[in-house]
């Protein structure tokens, strides 16, 4: 009936039964073309899929979770002790806390990957690709040997380990380094956002303004410390968004989400800055 | 409505918005293809679908605007074309606006990565520009 009142060109003055086998035609014509655009996307993906390597993308997504540095290591069946840096000769030998320690998960080939592509010594590099889970990288090594890292292992701060890929933290991680000044605390929402109120010690990149300009993120500097990226919480994806920039786009280690976001660090009442204190 | 001069007056309109239409959509399917990881990320962002349903939506909707954009451009039952046109730009101006009525505020994905662009009111402004053209379209002949 749309498609009638449409219009159909010079058809207006033709009788019914032309009308009709033109509306049945135009069916037809969209049938055909949404379905020979079904039928290609299909074959692409299944010739990408079965390309060396593989491109293509799973015919099913799965839910995206991230591992979070909060739960217990076990979850992951590997030993507590493997997801600690070397403990460097100038720090106290007081490992983290068993529940401190961090999940690092499962293998993940592209944490060799990524220690490869950022160009890591080569003498650090096979632990991360021989290890079930990296227990250190060229960058973690030179961390572990830092005043801040060994502050923050003196602070009982877990250790947050670089597997290559993004990790959720939850409060009262954050809190902790927060407190010790121990994690570069990135904030992801707009400028003005930033202004009203973050996080104390909070950077502002603003997710929007790093798209447009990939290069506010070089001028980042973390000194060896974990970044820990944060946004409005519920349901705002700039941190994640940014956080996965930083991982993939500047090969950044140890990058951390907090999903709950500025919202949940007000809610629980921790201090907040303004621009203008 | 029907005065002399309309038809192919119309007939001339409808063409050019077909065309233009058409680069739009070449230009949008192209830049998804480039990068389908990025556009599947995109449509989760929007969160409309099931989880599930995400990766398959991304790996034929840049199939459907390339089909569709060809079918514009090379004139090979371009009313037709300008119908899908206008379902898929219904589709996404829906998408824009339930994005902006949740407050999310995400990549759009509408021309890939290369012209990021976060919803709001201008991606919703010229998202109905477009839905526009593609109505108009439609208001052609068939060849």
């Amino acid at each position: 009936m749309q498609m009638q009142g449409l219009g159909m060109g010079g058809a207006e003055s033709t009788t019914p039964g032309i009308k009709q086998r033109a509306r049945s035609s135009l069916v037809r014509d969209v049938l055909a073309i949404v379905l020979s655009g079904i039928a290609l996307g299909f074959a692409f993906n299944h010739l990408e899929l079965t390309s060396r390597p593989p491109r293509g993308l799973p015919w099913i997504a799965t839910p995206r979770v991230l591992d979070s540095v909060d739960s217990p290591a076990s979850a992951a069946g590997v030993p507590a002790q493997e997801h600690l840096p070397p403990m460097p000769a100038s720090v106290p030998d007081t490992p983290a806390p068993p529940s401190t320690v961090p999940d690092a998960g499962p293998p993940h080939p592209p944490a060799a990957r990524s220690a490869e592509e950022a160009g890591t010594p080569s003498s650090a590099t096979p632990a991360v690709a021989a290890a079930p889970v990296p227990p250190a990288t060229a960058d973690s090594g030179t961390v572990a040997a830092s005043p801040l890292m060994a502050s923050a292992l003196r602070a009982g701060l877990p250790v947050i380990p670089d597997v290559g890929r993004l990790l959720r933290v939850g409060l009262p991680t954050v809190v902790k380094f927060v407190e010790a000044r121990a994690a570069l605390i990135v904030d992801a929402r707009e400028h003005g956002a930033f202004a009203d109120g973050h996080i104390p010690g909070a950077v502002s990149v603003a997710y929007q303004e790093a798209v447009g300009d990939p290069g506010l993120l070089e001028t980042l500097d973390p000194q060896g410390r974990p970044i820990i990226v944060y946004c409005s919480g519920g349901a705002c994806e700039e941190s994640l968004m940014l956080a996965e920039i930083m991982v993939r786009d500047f090969k950044m280690l140890r990058v951390l989400v907090y999903e709950g976001g500025f919202g949940e660090w007000t809610a629980a009442g921790h201090p907040v800055v303004r621009e203008s204190e | 409505m029907s005065a002399p001069g309309w038809r192919p007056a119309r007939g001339t309109v409808a063409r050019g918005a077909q065309l233009v239409v058409g680069f739009l959509l070449v230009w949008a399917a192209l830049a998804k293809l480039g990068d389908l990881q990025s556009l599947a990320r995109d449509i989760h962002n929007y969160r409309i679908l099931p989880v599930a349903g995400e990766n398959i939506v991304a790996i034929v909707l840049p199939w459907i605007e390339l089909t569709t954009a060809l079918s514009l451009l090379l004139g090979i039952r371009p009313r037709a074309g300008a119908f899908v046109a206008a379902a898929i730009l219904i589709v996404f101006t829906t998408a824009v606006a339930l994005a902006l009525v949740r407050g999310l505020s995400v990549e759009c994905g509408c021309f890939g990565t290369a012209a990021a662009m976060q919803t709001g009111g201008a991606k919703l402004i010229e998202n109905l520009a477009i839905l526009a053209l593609a109505v108009a379209g439609t208001m052609g002949r068939e060849s």
